[in-house]
C-alpha cells in the first residue's frame, strides 16, 4: 500500500505547493500578518517535497517500512485544509471589498475577527510542524533513501519517437487480430436464424479489462450487423445493481431516445413493447452481474415481442450470470498470448518494434508479459511507458515487487496501480476525484473540469484560461486510459466519457476511507476522514460527523437528507444532486458558504431562494430538468 | 422557476446553465452584475421569452448558448457595449426566433449557430466579424438572402446552408472563401450578380453532404464542369433541377440537362446520390462507371419521368 500512499502524497503535495505560492504573495497575507506563518509553512512544504521526490524511485515498492507515509499524507491533507481556509478568507474579503468599494486598509479597521483568524492560523501551523517533526523522528530510513539515490538516465532510443499514440483515436478496427476472429464468429451467431429460444442470448464472458465491451461496440458498428438489424441496435449498461425499474427506464431511453423521468412505468412498458413488436432487434446488455434467474426472467419478458431473429448480446465477468439467463451461445475471451500482447502494446503506443532501441525491447516484453494478456492492463501501462522513456524507469517498473501476485486479477490491478504511480503529479488529484462518480456513470467533460476548478486542482499559467488547462488534463487522462469512451453530443457539442469499472475500483483503493459511498452503520474515527461523499439511491439522515471533512458531495437517485448539518462553514466545494424524481430545493446547500460548484437535477421550486447569494464563492451553477411547483 | 435578483451578488460566477427548465421565462436584470460570467447556457427552456439587456454588460462572456428555446422570438433589439471575449453564440433550434439584434459588437466571435431558426436576413454586424469560422444556417427555412459582404469573411470554414429552401442564389465572389470545408448547399442563381457554379472550382476542401439546387438556370455545361465536383471530398450529393421546395413545371432542354449532368461528375467514392427533375434521355457515362463501384450505396431518381431508363 505504501507505494500508493507515496503517489497520492505527490499529487497532494503539488496542489498544496500551488496554493502556497499564490497565497504568500497576496495582499491579504501581508495585511493580516499571516504572511510569516505562511512562509514557514512553505519551507516545511519544501522539505516534504524533497523527501517525496527522493522516494520517487522506491515509490512503487510495497514496503512496510514506509508506513509513515500514511501519516505524511494526512499531514498534507491538514495543510491543504488550512490553506483553503486562508484562501477563502482572502477571497471573501476581496469580494466584500469590491462590493463596498473600501480601500483594503480601511476595511480592516475594526475587524478584530481577523486578529482571531491570524491567531488560529498560527496555531494550526504550529500543530502541523509538531506533527511533521514527529514523523521525521519516527522514520529512520529517510537518510538511507537519501544516500541510495540512483539517477534515471534517459537513454535515447534509436529512432526519434514522435508519433502520437493512437489511444485517443476512436478507432473502430481492432488492434488484436485474434479478436477479429471471435468477432466474426459472434456476428455469425447473431445473424443466424435458429428456431426457438436456443440462440437468442449470445454472451461474451471474460475478466475485467479483457475487452468485452470494446468487442461488443465493434460488433454493433459492423456493417453486416447494422444491415441485418436495420439499425435497430440498442445498448444498455446494466451494472452491478440490478433493479427492474431502472432497467425499464434505461431500456426506454435506449429504444425511444427520450428521458425516462416523466413517464409512468406502465406507459414505458407499453411503448417499449409497441416499438419492439414485430421488429427484429439487437439489444446489448453490457456488464451484467446479477445471478438471480427469477429477476432475469421478469426482465426478459419485456423483450418477448420482437420478431424471430431478435438477439440479445450480453457481456459479463461472471459465468453464473450465463446460467441465470440460460445463454447457450457463449464466447469466452481468451487472454492474449505473449506475442499478441507485445504487438498490441506497440500498436497502442503507435510504435513499431524498430522504433525502440535494443535495451528497451526485452524490458518492455517482460512488463507486457506481467500484464497477463489483459488488454486494459497493457493499454494503461503502455501509456506510462510511452511517456516515460528512461530505461531505468522501465526497469524499475519491471522489477517492482507489486507484481508478486499469484492470481491474474490481482496482477491486472497491479498494472493499473503502477500506471497511477507514474501518472503526472498534477493529474493525480484530478484522477482520484473521479472516484465520486458512480460506476458506469457518464461524466460530462465540462462539468468535470469545473469541479476540478472548484477544488483548486488546476494550476493556472499566465494568460491561460483554467478551462483550456482543464481540457489538457482531460485529454491526458483519456490518453492514459483512465477515462474512456469519449462521446460528443450535438447540438451543444458537449463531450462526455466513462471510467472503466476496474479503474473506478482503483480510485477507491487509492483513497481508502477518504471516499465514502454509503452511510456507515457505525461512525468510526476513520469515517470522519471522508472527503468525497457519493451516495447512490440512499435516503435517511446523513450524520454530521461524516460530514466533518467532506469537500465534495455527489448524490444520484434517492433523497438523503442533510438537515442535521447545523454548522455553517463546512468546506464543501462541490455538490452534485442528481435526483431521479422531482424534489424540493435542498436548503442545506445554503449552509455551504464556500460552495463553488453546484449542479442540480430535478428540483422543483417556484423560485430559487434569495439566500443563494450566501454561497458567495459559487463559480458554476447548473440546473437541469427543474420546474416550479406542480400546484398551479 | 424564477431566479432571484440576488443572483447578481454572486461575483465569482463563471458558468450559469439552465437546461430543460420548462417554466423559466427570463433572467433577472441583475445578471449583468456577475462580471466574471464566462458561459451562459439556457437550453430547451420552452417558455423562455426574453433575455435581459444587461447581458450586454457581461464583458468576460465567452459562450452564449440558447438552444431549443421555442418561445424566444427575439434576442434583444440591441446589445450595448462590447462583448469582446465572446467566442460562441449558439441559437440552434430556437424555432420562433426571427429577429437578431441590430447591433452587436463581438469582435472575437468564431462560431455562430443560427440553424433551425426563423431568421430572414443576416444583420450587418455578422459580416463585420472577420474572425468568424463557423456559420451554421441549416434549415433556416425563412432565410431569403445572404448579404454580399459574406465573401469578406475569409476565415469561414463552415457555411452550412442545407435546407435553406428560400435561398435562391449565392453571392458572387464565393470563390474567395478558400478555407470553406462545409457548404452544404449551392443554389444556382439566375441574376447577373449571383455566384456561378464555376466558383466552386477552387473550393476543394468542401466535404460531406452537398446539395445543388436550381440547376434549371444553368445554361452552360462548361461551367458545371469547372465546378470540379469530382475533386471534392463529397460522399453524399443531391442534384436538383428545381429549387428544393417548389414543384413547378420545368421547361427545359433535355439535351442541355444531359450535358449538365454529365459535367457534374461526383467523386468516385460517393455513397449517396439523389437526382431530382432531371429530364435528359440517358444516364451520363460516369454513372455507368459508378454502378460498378461498390461504394455507390443508393441512387435515387425523382421526377425523372422522361428518362427512358426509368419508365
Amino acid at each position: 500500500m505504501s507505494g500508493m500512499e507515496a503517489a497520492l502524497a505527490f499529487g497532494l503535495s503539488k496542489v498544496v505547493g500551488n496554493k502556497l505560492v499564490s497565497l504568500v504573495s497576496s495582499e491579504f497575507a501581508a495585511i493580516t500578518g499571516v504572511e510569516k506563518d505562511l512562509s514557514e509553512l512553505q519551507s516545511l512544504h519544501a522539505d516534504i517535497t524533497s523527501w517525496l521526490s527522493m522516494l520517487h524511485d522506491r515509490a512503487m515498492e510495497s514496503d512496510p517500512s514506509l508506513r509513515w507515509l500514511i501519516k505524511l499524507r494526512n499531514l498534507l491533507n491538514d495543510m491543504y485544509d488550512l490553506l483553503d481556509e486562508v484562501y477563502l478568507q482572502d477571497e471573501k474579503q476581496r469580494v466584500d471589498r469590491d462590493h463596498g468599494k473600501h480601500a483594503i486598509a480601511v476595511w480592516f479597521c475594526g475587524k478584530p475577527k481577523l486578529l482571531l483568524f491570524r491567531w488560529k492560523v498560527a496555531h494550526k501551523i504550529k500543530a502541523i510542524k509538531v506533527e511533521f517533526d514527529a514523523i521525521v523522528n519516527q522514520k529512520s530510513d529517510a537518510n538511507t533513501i537519501l544516500h541510495n539515490l540512483h539517477l534515471d538516465q534517459l537513454i535515447q532510443s534509436k529512432n526519434k519517437i514522435t508519433r502520437e499514440p493512437s489511444l485517443l483515436s476512436n478507432n473502430k478496427e481492432s488492434k488484436i487480430p485474434s479478436r477479429d476472429h471471435v468477432k466474426s464468429e459472434i456476428i455469425l451467431e447473431l445473424v443466424a436464424s435458429k428456431k426457438g429460444e436456443a440462440g437468442r442470448i449470445v454472451s461474451i464472458v471474460g475478466l475485467g479489462g479483457s475487452g468485452k465491451t470494446t468487442l461488443a461496440q465493434q460488433i454493433c458498428h459492423d456493417d453486416k450487423i447494422k444491415g441485418h438489424f436495420k439499425g435497430r441496435i440498442f445498448w444498455i449498461h446494466v451494472s452491478q445493481e440490478f433493479c427492474r425499474d431502472k432497467l425499464i427506464g434505461k431500456l426506454f431511453e435506449a429504444i425511444i431516445g427520450q428521458k425516462s423521468d416523466h413517464h409512468a412505468q406502465q406507459h414505458m412498458i407499453r411503448v417499449i413493447s409497441n416499438k419492439l413488436s414485430g421488429n427484429k432487434f439487437l439489444l446489448v446488455l453490457d456488464d451484467a452481474w446479477h445471478e438471480d434467474r427469477h429477476d432475469w426472467e421478469n426482465f426478459m419478458v419485456l423483450l418477448d415481442n420482437g420478431a424471430p431473429g431478435s438477439k440479445i448480446l450480453l457481456t459479463t465477468r461472471n459465468q453464473s450470470v450465463l446460467e441465470a439467463v440460460e445463454s447457450k451461445a457463449i464466447f469466452k475471451l481468451a487472454y492474449l498470448s505473449v506475442d499478441e500482447s507485445w504487438s498490441f502494446f506497440l500498436k497502442t503506443c503507435g510504435w513499431v518494434e524498430e522504433d525502440l532501441s535494443y535495451a528497451f525491447i526485452p524490458v518492455g516484453k517482460d512488463i507486457v508479459k506481467k500484464c497477463g494478456g489483459v488488454p486494459l492492463a497493457i493499454k494503461t501501462l503502455g501509456s506510462v511507458l510511452w511517456e516515460r522513456r528512461g530505461i531505468n524507469t522501465w526497469r524499475a517498473i519491471r522489477e517492482s515487487n507489486l507484481w508478486d501476485e499469484e492470481n491474474i486479477e490481482a496482477r491486472v490491478f497491479t498494472s493499473l496501480k503502477l500506471s497511477y504511480i507514474y501518472l503526472k503529479d498534477h493529474l493525480k488529484q484530478c484522477f482520484t476525484f473521479c472516484s465520486i462518480f458512480p460506476k458506469g456513470c457518464k461524466i460530462n467533460k465540462h462539468y468535470l473540469i469545473e469541479q476540478w476548478m472548484a477544488h483548486g486542482f488546476i494550476k493556472l499559467k499566465k494568460e491561460e484560461l483554467a478551462h483550456d488547462i482543464g481540457n489538457e488534463y482531460f485529454d491526458s487522462l483519456m490518453r492514459a486510459g483512465f477515462l474512456q469512451d469519449r462521446v460528443e453530443t450535438l447540438p451543444q457539442r458537449s463531450v462526455s466519457c466513462k471510467m472503466h469499472d476496474l479503474i473506478h475500483d482503483l480510485t477507491h483503493y487509492i483513497l481508502q476511507n477518504e471516499v465514502v459511498t454509503s452511510q456507515p452503520k457505525n461512525m468510526t474515527d476513520s469515517s470522519q476522514n471522508c472527503r468525497y461523499l457519493s451516495l447512490t439511491s440512499c435516503s435517511g439522515n446523513v450524520e454530521r460527523a461524516l460530514f466533518y471533512k467532506v469537500r465534495a458531495v455527489h448524490v444520484s437517485g434517492g433523497n438523503p437528507s442533510f438537515d442535521n448539518l447545523v454548522k455553517k462553514s463546512f468546506y464543501v466545494c462541490s455538490v452534485v444532486l442528481d435526483y431521479a424524481v422531482d424534489t424540493p430545493f435542498p436548503l442545506f446547500v445554503l449552509k455551504l458558504e464556500y460552495l463553488a460548484y453546484l449542479e442540480i437535477h430535478h428540483v422543483s421550486c417556484p423560485k430559487l431562494p434569495e439566500a443563494i447569494s450566501v454561497c458567495w464563492n459559487l463559480q458554476s451553477l447548473h440546473f437541469i430538468s427543474c420546474k416550479g411547483c406542480d400546484i398551479t | 422557476m424564477t431566479l432571484p435578483e440576488s443572483i447578481g451578488k454572486l461575483k465569482k460566477l463563471q458558468t450559469l446553465e439552465f437546461n430543460y427548465i420548462t417554466d423559466l421565462e427570463t433572467l433577472p436584470q441583475s445578471i449583468g452584475n456577475c462580471q466574471d460570467l464566462q458561459s451562459l447556457q439556457l437550453n430547451y427552456c420552452e417558455k423562455l421569452r426574453k433575455i435581459p439587456s444587461s447581458v450586454g454588460r457581461l464583458r468576460k462572456l465567452r459562450v452564449l448558448h440558447i438552444i431549443g428555446c421555442s418561445s424566444l422570438q427575439q434576442l434583444l433589439l440591441e446589445f450595448n457595449g462590447e462583448l469582446s471575449n465572446l467566442m460562441t453564440v449558439n441559437l440552434h433550434g430556437c424555432c420562433g426566433l426571427q429577429d437578431l439584434p441590430t447591433t452587436l459588437s463581438c469582435p472575437k466571435l468564431r462560431t455562430l449557430d443560427l440553424s433551425e431558426t426563423k431568421v430572414t436576413v443576416l444583420p450587418q454586424w455578422v459580416i463585420s466579424i472577420c474572425t468568424l469560422e463557423c456559420l451554421y444556417l441549416q434549415n433556416c427555412e425563412e432565410l431569403l438572402d445572404l448579404p454580399k459582404g459574406i465573401i469578406n469573411l475569409k476565415n469561414l470554414e463552415v457555411l452550412n446552408l442545407v435546407g435553406c429552401s428560400k435561398l435562391q442564389c449565392m453571392p458572387s465572389g464565393l470563390r474567395q472563401l478558400t478555407r470553406l470545408r462545409n457548404l452544404g448547399s449551392f443554389a444556382v442563381g439566375c441574376g447577373g450578380d449571383d455566384a456561378r457554379i464555376s466558383e466552386l472550382e477552387n473550393l476543394d476542401m468542401i466535404s460531406g453532404h452537398m446539395e445543388i439546387t436550381n440547376l434549371k438556370y444553368l445554361k452552360d455545361p462548361s461551367e458545371a464542369e469547372k465546378a470540379m465536383l469530382k475533386r471534392k471530398n463529397i460522399w453524399s450529393l443531391d442534384l436538383s433541377w428545381s429549387s428544393s421546395q417548389t414543384k413547378e413545371e420545368l421547361v427545359s432542354d433535355v439535351e442541355q440537362d444531359q450535358c449538365v449532368l454529365n459535367a457534374l461528375e461526383p467523386p468516385s467514392k460517393i455513397m449517396f446520390l439523389k437526382i431530382c427533375g432531371y429530364r435528359g434521355p440517358i444516364l451520363p457515362s460516369w454513372m455507368v462507371k459508378q454502378n460498378d463501384s461498390s461504394c455507390c450505396a443508393g441512387i435515387l431518381f425523382k421526377q425523372a419521368s422522361l428518362c427512358p431508363f426509368f419508365l
